[in-house]
């Protein structure tokens, strides 16, 4: 669908209410982006013992999510003509006319703005800095430049939802040690067998939309082989903030448990025939009971964190600190 | 210049983003407002470390540059 044919729908459509405008900033990858830059806030002050003004950390926090909000916003923008393809996007406030296309752009770049100010106001020159980078990586880097052009779309693009911890670290301390960059390395590797794993399910959509995702470009197989090899790199990479002394005791123990529970759930769906003409209802409730399970293995891997380092239950795995 | 008429649904869709966009610009105000206040109450204005940018990437280059200027 062209840029014309979006304009001509938007005339007729219905009014946008509060409601789509908040749609057009992706909330669900908000609250994710929010508790992960959160976490990483709480790690740095509970790891160096350096405290932030309550409000200022909140201040903090509202950036984030503000320039989660914009980057989403600026996705919608660019990827209105794809959405109307697909039925699982076509309800989107830009595709369903609810919202122009450049209203949706205006409000990406203002909230870009807004957000890189207020990170600078309460934390740090830095801070605000690495905000603006993660933004245009997302809202540029992966959505015009990768999304489209390569089946590693997904692996490249998923620093930009990786930074949010660093950028919590940052904003307490102004600078970014090894843990941090463990938490980013965590979400990097989770990205791709949790978006894969949803592709298993919706390849044909992506098709439809010549957007290059692995299960279109290489097949089923290589996408299901692929999510396998990246659990086994994701499991023992989550325990590692054990050995630099980030996480003590009781994330050691969830972390172990919910990552043979990844990789479990990875070897089923290798074994399975997920994403093939052939799958059925089983196949796609198995890839689609990986994806859901991998949403809750992160937020429950950076909840453990924040109970160890928030609410003092932090104790360390003794000798390895 | 040509009049476009709204229907009562695209007037009452109108208003209720106007609101939110007051909502937001005052909520902007007074986050802008509380940060540097808070601010201000930690900074000592009589150095030379800067409200927002604390000189982190050249620590001494300040304190240097009087240090230079009472030597002359």
């Amino acid at each position: 669908m062209s840029q014309a044919d979006l304009s001509a729908e938007a005339t007729i459509a219905r009014p946008g209410t509060a409601r789509d405008y908040l749609e057009l900033l992706k909330p669900r990858i908000i609250m994710l982006v929010v508790f992960t830059a959160l976490a990483g806030l709480v790690c740095a002050q509970g790891v160096t013992g350096v405290t932030m003004n309550p409000v200022m950390a909140t201040v903090a926090i509202l950036s984030v999510a503000l320039g989660s909000g914009a980057a989403g916003a600026i996705n919608m923008w660019y990827d209105a003509d794809i959405d109307a393809v697909m039925s699982r996007t076509a309800t989107r406030p830009i595709p369903s006319g609810a919202v122009p296309r450049e209203e949706a752009l205006t409000l990406g770049l203002v909230m870009s703005a807004v957000s890189v100010l207020l990170m600078w106001m309460s934390s740090n020159a830095a801070a605000a800095i690495l905000l603006a980078i993660s933004i245009a990586y997302y809202g540029w880097f992966y959505t015009m430049l990768l999304k489209r052009r390569t089946p590693q779309n997904i692996v490249i693009g998923g620093a930009a939802g990786a930074f949010p911890p660093v950028i919590g670290w940052l904003a307490v301390t102004g600078t970014t040690p090894l843990d941090p960059w463990i938490l980013f390395a965590i979400i990097f590797f989770w990205t791709p067998p949790h978006f894969w794993a949803l592709s298993l399910v919706a390849h044909k959509e992506y098709e439809k939309a010549d957007v290059p995702m692995l299960p279109v470009t290489h097949g089923a197989k290589a996408t299901r082989r692929q999510i396998f090899y990246y659990s086994l790199l994701l499991a023992p990479l989550a325990l590692t903030p054990v050995l630099t002394g980030l996480g003590g005791w009781v994330y050691a123990v969830a972390a172990a448990g919910l990552g043979a529970i990844f990789v479990g759930f990875s070897i089923k769906v290798l074994r399975s025939r997920a994403g093939e003409p052939d799958a059925g209802a089983p196949e796609r409730k198995l890839a689609m009971g990986m994806f859901a399970f991998s949403i809750f293995y992160l937020f429950a891997i950076f909840a453990v964190l924040l109970v160890e380092h928030g609410l003092g239950a932090y104790v360390p795995v003794g000798g390895l600190t | 210049m040509t009049q476009i008429q709204l229907t009562e649904e695209q007037l009452m869709a109108q208003k209720r983003r106007n609101r939110w966009l007051a909502f937001a610009l005052v909520t902007f105000v007074v986050v802008v407002g509380t940060t540097t206040a808070i601010r201000l109450q930690n900074v000592d204005l009589s150095k030379s470390e800067g409200l927002y940018f604390d000189g982190s990437m050249d620590p001494g280059a300040g304190s240097a540059a009087l240090d230079g200027a009472e030597d002359e």
